[in-house]
């Protein structure tokens, strides 16, 4: 009897043991799977790929800065970038809690919120708005500057006047319907400046002497161009977490590389396929893909050469490996893009994108054009240039699959510099292609009208290719104007599809845009988006 | 010596208007618009003629050129294109950056090589010297910007004792120790082709000299070999090493493009490789005019020293 007791009492405790073990471990998992609470303070560093330009957002063209100008100053307009659900970034009211657009589509009345003030205490008004549209549209206003002017065109060129009848009322008068304009006010170029800065500091100074009403403030800078902005208390909308943000500038990529690796950064926002193999092996760092809408291609002379033949164009589409290029060569950095509808753009869907890997199919469609072989074309390479970095190596690998079915590419290796001051006049008679990207404004609709209408050529703009088509210049138009959204949308498809079956470009691939974050650092939100909501980033202890 | 400097003060206006007038028109010439640079891929031809029109770059090149000049002898180096800043800060910032890191290398470089060339020479064959002259010509053949990657990796990454790149101010508030530990592997980098040719012009002048029949002398008079060499040898052989760290001081000072990349020295050569990328003519010429002036006040201050060390020359 006794000998059973002592069994039973070791039993219960072995079993007492158990329950505990496990009411302690179901208490710690639970623990650990739920969200930690966000940590208020500490300084987050950011490497900066490349050097730091003046924080004049009205003349900057590239994100190295534009990711410092952005936590400065605001827009009318920004962007909603809490919503890693949705394949776009939806917009959302700025400085301008709101705004009306007329019947026919040319008249917008925005509502600025009150109360809001610039970091120097001047109250952001309807007429520093205005002062902000000055610079790039009035020429006898004080604070006009030609660099903005050319910078801001983008968005200018649509504009007829601007008013600000009242403080809280700011009314941007078109010259004709442009439904895409708050998708352009929401650009980061139209940063809204303290007028009272300005004239203090004068357009060329400004950008030393930066003041927004963003909820940071600028702060210093260093001797080695090391930015820093800090957190601004007087903010009126969710005040961020974090004290402080620097932006340390590497020219080289694999030093900044090592910079994330021994902590000395915190943050990497766009990584090279070299960096992204070896990021992606430190377990103290996390690779994230923003999955922007940013497109590559080659721009392909319709107007000169063999390949005015659209069978040709459609041909060296064919040719082209892109889920090669992209999970080999660009180590999954990138996804194939075989048309002119990036995936993020609103226009998207797989009918647009037609073009596979298909060498006999190439090859067909070299002989139905009857153009003698080997085929002879002269493109032009970058070998430098935001985002272009691999373009030599991607052209070389495109250089041998368009030789697999007949067609032989000479390229012209030139420096950005002078690849830009070739290619802005349009593709000549003796070049049949040139290798590009574009970032800005994919995921707008208007896009399109952008880079494929025939008023767009050379002077007018960016359709390179000379390349034209009526129908399409019809449907682009109409979509242009068309203020009802899923007409539009519908209306952009019909003219995308044309433009994907004339193949004025070799459409390659969209970039996915990796960057890499110290596991330390939360709340960056992957969306289409190359800019961070900052206010929602805290560090871990 | 009045004579001296009154010439070489005209010599060296007369060599910067030339280089002045010589990069303005190479800048010119080279494919490349400062405008459509600015403006990027989405720029058109009339926007980028529009900004052309108002930065002054539709304006004869003569007349372009006359307005700098005017300007650049009241000290006024016009405005950044791509930095919008005035380029006079940003140049003398720039050269002060890089006249710290060339000054750290040319001292490293003359510590080191000077010695290891002098003790090669005297002990011509032995392991010192074979190990000795190798390593020089190993240092001389690397290339600057894999050895500055290897740096990083190693006194960065492994090893987590230097930063990997930057730098900050002596009055900062991490004090003169952190200068220094940014200071380390730029001058390091800097300084190794230096040290290597160094290393193997003095031990070439120091073998020469110390087989002339002075030396035997002195030699055969039972003079210690410390004094034969120190005192009686080694002046000699150091006219030609001082023409070579002149020349490397030069280019030294003027600013080391691959190594101020490399670690993000914000120095004159990185400001330099910057602009020429962004075709940014006012921050290109004044660079230039930068490091053509040290050159000259270089080679300056070697004319005096070949005085000091050889009695023999005179100035003029």
């Amino acid at each position: 009897m006794m000998r059973g007791l002592r069994f039973t009492r070791r039993r219960f405790v072995a079993r007492g043991l158990t329950t505990m073990a496990g009411i302690w471990s179901s208490a710690i998992g639970e623990r650990a799977g739920a969200a930690p609470a966000p940590i208020a303070g500490g300084t987050l560093v950011i490497g900066s790929e490349g050097q730091h330009q003046t924080l004049d957002p009205h003349v900057l063209t590239g994100t190295v800065t534009l990711h410092i100008t952005s936590l400065i100053y605001e827009n009318l307009i920004t962007q909603d970038m809490t919503h890693p659900e949705l394949k776009y970034v939806p917009l959302a009211p700025g400085v301008a809690e709101s705004w009306t657009v007329s019947g026919d589509g040319t008249v917008y009345t925005f509502r600025i919120r009150s109360g809001v003030r610039f970091h120097d205490g001047t109250p952001l008004d309807a007429a520093a708005v205005k002062a902000n549209f000055d610079r790039a549209l009035d020429p006898s206003s004080p604070f006009y500057y030609p660099p903005a002017k050319g910078n801001l065109n983008f968005i200018m060129r649509w504009v007829d006047r601007v008013d600000a009848p009242n403080p809280a009322t700011f009314i941007v008068r078109l010259k004709q319907p442009f439904p895409s304009l708050p998708e352009e006010l929401a650009d980061r170029r139209m940063g809204l400046i303290s007028p009272t800065a300005l004239r203090k500091a004068g357009n060329t100074d400004i950008g030393a002497h930066p003041v927004g009403s963003g909820p940071f403030r600028f702060g210093s800078k260093s001797t080695d161009n090391t930015i820093t902005v800090d957190r601004n208390p007087a903010y009126w909308g969710t005040k961020p977490y974090l004290d402080r943000i620097i932006f340390r500038p590497y020219p080289d990529p694999t030093a900044l590389g090592a910079a994330l690796q021994t902590g000395e950064v915190d943050v990497v926002f766009t990584l090279t396929v070299d960096q992204l193999t070896t990021l992606s092996k430190d377990p103290n760092i996390q690779i994230q893909y923003t999955d922007l809408a940013n497109v590559f291609f080659w721009m392909l002379n319709t107007r000169n050469g063999p390949t005015t033949s659209k069978q040709v164009r459609q041909a060296l589409n064919y040719a082209i490996n892109r889920r090669a290029i992209s999970n080999e060569l660009l180590k999954g950095s990138v996804r194939p893009c075989g048309g002119p509808a990036p995936v993020g753009n609103p226009v998207y869907e797989p009918a647009l994108l037609p073009y596979d890997y298909n060498p006999a199919k190439a090859k067909a469609l070299l002989a139905a054009a009857k153009v003698p072989l080997p085929l002879e074309l002269v493109v032009m390479l970058p070998t430098s240039g935001a985002e272009l970095t691999d373009a030599p190596a991607v052209g070389t690998v495109m250089q041998q699959e368009l030789r697999d079915v007949g067609v032989n590419v000479a390229f012209e290796r030139m420096e950005w510099a002078a690849f830009l001051a070739k290619a802005i006049k349009g593709l000549d008679d003796r070049t049949a292609a040139l290798y590009t990207g574009w970032d800005t404004g994919t995921q707008d609709p208007y896009w399109f009208e952008t880079m494929f209408s025939s008023a767009s050529a050379p002077p007018n703009g960016p359709n390179r290719a000379w390349y034209s088509n009526s129908m399409v210049d019809q449907l682009l138009a109409k979509a242009r104007h068309e203020l009802n959204a899923t007409q539009r949308i519908t209306t952009y498809r019909k003219a995308v599809a044309i433009i994907a079956d004339d193949a004025p470009w070799i459409f390659i691939y969209q970039d996915r845009w990796p960057r890499a974050i110290r596991t330390k650092v939360h709340g960056f939100v992957s969306v289409p988006c190359p800019y961070v909501d900052m206010t929602k980033v805290w560090l871990a202890k | 010596m009045y004579v001296f400097v009154w010439r070489r003060l005209v010599g060296t206006a007369l060599v910067l208007l030339g280089v002045s007038v010589v990069v303005f028109l190479m800048i010119k010439l080279i494919p490349g618009d400062p405008a459509a640079t600015l403006l990027g891929p989405q720029g058109t031809p009339e926007e980028v003629r529009q900004l052309r029109a108002a930065m002054g770059l539709d304006r004869p090149v003569a007349i372009q050129y006359l307005r700098w000049l005017e300007r650049a002898v009241h000290g006024d180096l016009g405005t950044s294109t791509s930095l919008a800043q005035p380029v006079t800060s940003l140049v003398f910032t720039s050269f002060r950056n890089t006249a710290l890191l060339g000054a750290a290398s040319i001292v490293v470089a003359i510590l080191a090589g000077i010695p290891a060339g002098i003790l090669s020479a005297t002990r011509p064959g032995s392991v010192f010297d074979v190990i000795g002259m190798l390593v020089a010509l190993f240092l001389n053949s690397m290339p600057s910007f894999w050895l500055g990657l290897l740096l990083i990796l190693s006194g960065s990454v492994w090893l987590r004792i230097f930063p990997v790149g930057g730098m900050v101010s002596i009055r900062g508030p991490s004090g003169p120790g952190d200068l220094l530990a940014h200071l380390v592997l730029p001058t390091i980098s800097l300084s190794a082709w230096s040290v290597g040719i160094i290393a193997r012009i003095s031990r070439s002048s120091m073998l020469e000299v110390i087989g002339l029949a002075y030396v035997r002398t002195a030699r055969s008079k039972g003079l210690a070999e410390r004094l034969v060499i120190y005192r009686h040898a080694l002046r000699n052989a150091l006219l030609p090493v001082v023409t070579v760290i002149s020349l490397q001081a030069g280019t030294l000072l003027g600013g080391a493009i691959v190594t101020e990349a490399i670690f993000a020295w914000p120095g004159l050569g990185l400001l330099m490789y910057n602009a020429i990328g962004a075709r940014d003519l006012p921050v290109i010429l004044g660079g230039i005019l930068v490091m053509s002036a040290v050159f000259v006040v270089v080679n300056a201050i070697v004319d005096v020293l070949y005085v000091v060390i050889d009695p023999r020359v005179r100035l003029g």
